[in-house]
């Protein structure tokens, strides 16, 4: 099935057009109504091919096949990013005092718990997406935007906002204690790797590494080592806005 | 003996790293971190020197006996050879 034989809309994400082609329109416009356009013109193609949707099924129920196609949608337009100067990031980002921060840290070690604990604490957080949120570099500032793809509590808003810091976290140990640090940029190359989509394309790679050092340039990076508990938060809080947590 | 090409320098908040593309992207895929004298070496390389004149001006760059300089660059160039970045 070629794309022209599916439904297809147009939705805007870090300020581009993209063409989500589905066999699900219905649960895809559902899942991502916060960002269709009413446009017909596009910058991205996205769509999931009858191979890649097959090899998803293979792990997948029947019923599960909607999810799965959307699900991986984010993938061509994570590849094509790049080319706009921005990446898709594996991270839960959240607005405070109109400004945006991020928290990176693999699958499991709690970013959710932790922005949920900056809401219950510190108050007038907001979430701006929990999971896929898209950097856009700027020549002076990076942008965190939201996307509808967003883990599975799908908490996201379609907003865009100043970056202005980015905080890998760690589980702390047998001491339990929350510390935090700024970190050279170089430091935290590995560690942001890791958590940032890295393209199939080569060309796509080339101008990752490309966007990845200009977000590194304007966006300060720290390193939280973190358990459960308010202290955790008033360590990333006071650190990252440099406000004091009572 | 020369780098395929199609391979790409990238510095990254200080860090060199090359990626393959092209050519270089069918027997390699990802990211490689280069130090600043493996980086030295593969600039020298790309421009055309051969493993004698690299090891020299390693030598002249670098506060490194003549002895080291050239085991040194001939250990990179076998790595990069190994991993099927030259060609001849």
């Amino acid at each position: 099935m070629g794309s022209e034989a599916l439904d297809s809309f147009v939705i805007k994400i870090a300020g581009k057009n993209v063409r989500i082609s589905t066999r699900f329109p219905d649960t895809a416009m559902k899942y991502m109504k916060d960002y269709i356009v009413p446009e017909d013109s596009f910058d991205i193609d996205a769509v999931v091919s009858d191979g890649e949707l097959r090899d998803i099924m293979s792990e997948l129920s029947a019923e599960n096949a909607a999810l799965g196609e959307i699900t991986n949608l984010y993938r061509p337009i994570a590849e094509k990013m790049p080319f706009y100067d921005s990446v898709v990031f594996h991270g839960a980002a959240v607005e405070y005092g109109g400004r945006g921060y991020v928290f990176t840290a693999p699958s499991g070690t709690g970013k959710s718990t932790h922005i949920a604990l900056w809401q219950k604490y510190v108050g007038d957080v907001k979430i701006i997406n929990g999971d896929k949120p898209i950097l856009k570099a700027y020549d002076d500032k990076t942008l965190v935007c939201s996307t509808p793809w967003a883990g599975k509590e799908h908490w996201q808003r379609n907003v865009s906002r100043r970056l202005c810091g980015i905080c890998l976290m760690c589980r702390s140990g047998e001491d339990n204690k929350s510390s935090i640090e700024r970190i050279v940029p170089k430091d935290a190359l590995d560690f942001l790797l890791n958590q940032t989509y890295i393209p199939q394309n080569p060309e796509s790679l080339v101008a990752t590494l490309g966007v990845l050092d200009r977000i590194l340039k304007v966006v300060p990076v720290y390193k939280l080592t973190c358990d459960i508990s308010k202290d955790a938060v008033k360590c990333s809080f006071e650190a990252l806005t440099g406000e004091k947590l009572d | 003996m020369r780098i395929k090409n199609g391979f790409v320098l990238r510095d990254v908040a200080g860090q060199t790293m090359v990626v393959a593309t092209g050519e270089a992207s069918k027997s390699f895929h990802g990211i490689i971190k280069l130090n600043p004298t493996a980086k030295d070496v593969w600039l020298w390389l790309s421009e055309g020197k051969n493993e004698d004149e690299i090891a020299a001006l390693v030598c002249g760059k670098y506060d490194v006996a003549e002895e080291q300089a050239k085991a040194d660059v001939g250990a990179m160039l076998r790595k990069m050879e190994e991993a099927g970045f030259l060609a001849d």
